[in-house]
């Protein structure tokens, strides 16, 4: 019985080391310089976060903000409409998140004529592919339940 | 008299070359209820991710420039490519869950206990593999969650210090990290989890199936594992027929092409609970955090050396799991309820 405790005991207390050694590791990383180097100072950049934080779900409104402050402010404006983006911030002023992401979608086309620019496609989500009750969604379907009922009689077998 | 049928011949046939009737070894009647058949689940989850993995693969281009126009093209395009990704992400989900299921039965029963140690241990392994597996395909999608997931990988690289070279873009600064995950999505995990794999249905079959917590085995009548795996079998077709209907009635999504720099999603829900402790104690939780919970696990099989077959001799260790799943379920719920937070920007 003993035996037992001293062991968990030893392990306990070789786990504690370990992960005392594994905190000790990332001390030196130089988070702040890192958070600072990360902030982007182009429009560009800046209009494309906002937009990533209206898009999601649900819409990031207080990260929008910051960003789309940030936007209006940037010096460097290339490739973005920033008459658009006063919009965007008149749209947000507003509270109006979807007119704001439809603006800053417009702001972003000049970026988008330029080579390499991306896709305006690719800035919204997917179109999500919505049940329409086709012949062949309906055919997958069949198939689905053929497959449950196969696998139950195979269970039950 | 009649001769042996063709069946019976074919049989005969491949047993004399392949040794089959090895897999024809006796099972006890419980190792084909559906909590002892949980592993094997697992198994026909993965071959269905296999399969519809290699389909994906054809099409996806694991590029930060073009991924998310690839899995757009998956979504629209003929060859049956959103119906393949709905299977793919939903049969995904589905294994995961089995999987966990398949550890809490070990754990409950006590399966981990001698002789069974290795095969515990070997499950944790798996169970790190198909986390892994999980965290890599989160990043193919290549939306705003998949760098986000990202973003955390580099932190995590830069958490582990010396040991983190692999995971860091400096590693190989011609190849995107994202190609370099794919990579390990489709073929150093596989490689992985298929060792694991075998190692864990050797030991299976060397200790057999592990006694039940209530019926003496002897008391049966014997099946065998041929029964066993045809009834995984059987679970495996339903688990593919239930994605395949969702996959058509709901598909998944995919989001906005992804934009460094920001924190706006939260990531799927089996790494909720570790972005619970990162959003409360810091992006270091997430190392010391997996530790300490990998670590418990690997450690359980030691901690416990309890002999009682039943439950009445293993109240401590059957507290200590109640305890540790409510705290990762609280962690999960908390994360699942509360706003997006930015750990790293």
């Amino acid at each position: 019985m003993h035996g037992t405790r001293d062991r968990a005991r030893k392990l306990a207390a070789g786990l504690a080391a370990a992960g005392a050694l594994l905190l000790s590791a990332p001390a030196d990383v130089p988070a702040a310089a890192q958070r600072v180097a990360l902030q982007p100072q182009d429009a560009l950049t800046l209009v494309r976060q906002t937009l990533a934080a209206l898009e999601a779900t649900p819409p990031n409104l207080s990260v929008a903000s910051e960003k789309l402050s940030a936007a209006l402010h940037a010096q460097d404006s290339r490739g973005v409409d920033m008459a658009r983006v006063t919009q965007a911030a008149q749209a947000f002023g507003l509270h109006d998140p979807g007119a704001a992401a439809a603006q800053l979608l417009e702001a972003l086309r000049p970026s988008m004529q330029q080579p390499g620019g991306i896709a305006a496609a690719l800035l919204v989500p997917a179109p999500q592919a919505r049940f329409a009750g086709t012949p062949a969604e309906d055919l997958l379907l069949v198939i689905a339940a053929v497959l449950v009922v196969a696998g139950g009689l195979t269970i039950a077998w | 008299m009649p001769g042996p049928s063709f069946w019976q011949r074919l049989w005969a046939g491949l047993d004399a070359r392949l040794a089959l009737r090895n897999f024809v070894y006796e099972v006890p009647p419980y190792a084909n209820t559906l909590p002892y058949l949980l592993g094997a689940i697992t198994l026909m989850g993965l071959v269905i991710l296999v399969a519809t993995g290699i389909l994906l693969g054809q099409f996806y281009i694991p590029d930060p420039a073009a991924a998310n126009a690839s899995v757009r093209t998956i979504m629209t395009q003929g060859y049956g490519g959103a119906v393949a990704r709905g299977i793919h992400v939903y049969a995904a989900h589905f294994t995961l869950v089995v999987l966990l299921l398949h550890l809490g039965r070990v754990y409950v029963t006590g399966a981990y206990r001698f002789p069974r140690e290795a095969n515990w241990i070997g499950g944790v392994a798996l169970l790190a593999t198909v986390l892994a597996f999980f965290f890599t395909g989160t990043v193919m999608r290549w939306d705003q969650g998949a760098i986000e997931a990202l973003e955390h990988n580099l932190a995590f690289a830069q958490l582990l210090g010396v040991f983190g070279g692999w995971f860091s873009p400096a590693f190989s600064t011609h190849v995107p990290l994202l190609a370099r995950l794919y990579m390990a999505h489709v073929s150093l995990l596989p490689l992985v989890l298929f060792i694991l794999i075998v190692g864990h249905v050797y030991l299976v079959r060397q200790h057999g199936f592990s006694p039940h917590w209530s019926r003496p085995a002897a008391t049966q009548p014997p099946y065998t594992f041929a029964h066993h795996l045809r009834r995984a079998v059987g679970f495996g077709c339903i688990m593919l027929g239930v994605a395949l209907a969702l996959a058509v009635v709901r598909s998944p999504g995919e989001g906005p092409a992804p934009v460094p720099g920001i924190e706006v999603t939260k990531p799927p829900w089996v790494f909720l609970p570790a972005y619970a402790l990162e959003t409360w104690f810091g992006v270091p939780s997430l190392l010391w955090g997996t530790a300490a919970a990998f670590a418990w696990l690997v450690a359980v099989p030691f901690l416990d050396r309890s002999t009682a077959p039943g439950w009445s001799g293993r109240r401590r260790a059957l507290a200590v799991g109640a305890a540790a799943l409510i705290v990762v379920i609280g962690l999960g719920v908390f994360a699942w309820v509360s706003h997006p937070v930015a750990h790293l920007h």
